[in-house]
């Protein structure tokens, strides 16, 4: 969960602080007007064994933080904006993620509304292949 | 959706699919991207009339996605059929107006899975609903 209260620096740099995100290694290209996106260089210890291609578990983290950077750089500026939570979230494994490289994963607000926002995401090779694609619904608390 | 060799193209019992029955067009093909239009009859519509009901979204994801196979398969003898694996919808807003349109594309295209996605807008343009869907394909032998 994010509140709005903890962005006290750029939303770029706040969401790069977020311990899961900075354990991953995510670094945030960019958060503007409902879109994002987001870089990983993949390391060893995010693969499947033998680091043939990137857990699956991190793609759904990174569908997850590309939405939610989306969503905070659109709801953000509401006056009455307090914070948002993810509650759903589904993912599309469309092909695997090689163990090296980076990843580029970019966010889009579909619709924000007064408690609900849905947000879809993608991920890509630096190659620019599609590897996921995936949707998130998020609670917006309001002040 | 399941579909099977003959009924790639006629129904073999000559009756009437699901899909002639919700009464869909497609109004622009590309290899793998599709343009579809659904009149709303008052039948498709939510208690009160003025809004699509979400089974009907629900069917237009599939039908729509279907047909970006389609699109892809129609006339590759070695692909028999398909079926769905797994559909999901995100609900943006209600759809009124008398009309949905879709815009569906193939994501990606394996030997026995493919993933397509699909954006439904209201008449008035706003997106409708979000969809993803997986099919299983059949080949021959």
């Amino acid at each position: 969960m994010v509140r709005s209260q903890d962005v006290t620096e750029s939303i770029c740099d706040f969401w790069e602080s977020i311990p899961f995100s900075r354990h991953l290694g995510i670094r945030v290209e960019e958060m503007a007007e409902g879109r994002s996106r987001l870089r990983l260089s993949v390391k060893p210890e995010l693969c499947n064994l033998a680091s043939s291609s990137v857990h699956g578990g991190v793609l759904s983290s990174l569908v997850d933080a590309a939405a939610g950077a989306a969503l905070l750089s659109m709801a953000q500026g509401q006056a009455d904006y307090a914070g948002q939570t993810t509650v759903e979230l589904n993912v599309s494994y469309l092909s695997a993620a090689p163990g090296r490289g980076d990843l580029v994963a970019e966010g889009n607000v579909l619709r924000l509304g007064r408690t609900l926002a849905v947000v879809e995401a993608e991920v890509r090779t630096d190659e620019g292949e599609l590897v996921v694609k995936g949707r998130g619904t998020f609670k917006v608390w309001r002040s | 959706m399941i579909m099977t060799g003959a009924s790639k193209k006629v129904a073999p019992d000559g009756a009437v699919h699901f899909s002639q029955h919700l009464g869909f067009a497609v109004e622009r093909s590309e290899p793998g991207h599709v343009w579809l239009r659904l009149p709303v009859a008052p039948h498709l519509r939510n208690r009160g009339g003025r809004n699509v009901h979400g089974g009907v979204l629900a069917a237009f994801v599939d039908s729509a996605v279907g047909a970006a196979l389609h699109s892809l398969y129609d006339s590759d003898p070695s692909v028999t059929g398909w079926g769905t694996l797994e559909l999901n919808v995100s609900y943006l807003t209600p759809a009124a107006g008398d009309e949905v349109t879709a815009e569906a594309r193939v994501l990606r295209a394996g030997r026995s899975v493919v993933v397509g996605e699909v954006t439904i807008f209201a008449a008035d343009g706003t997106p409708a609903a979000a969809g993803r869907a997986s099919y299983l394909l059949r080949r021959e032998g």
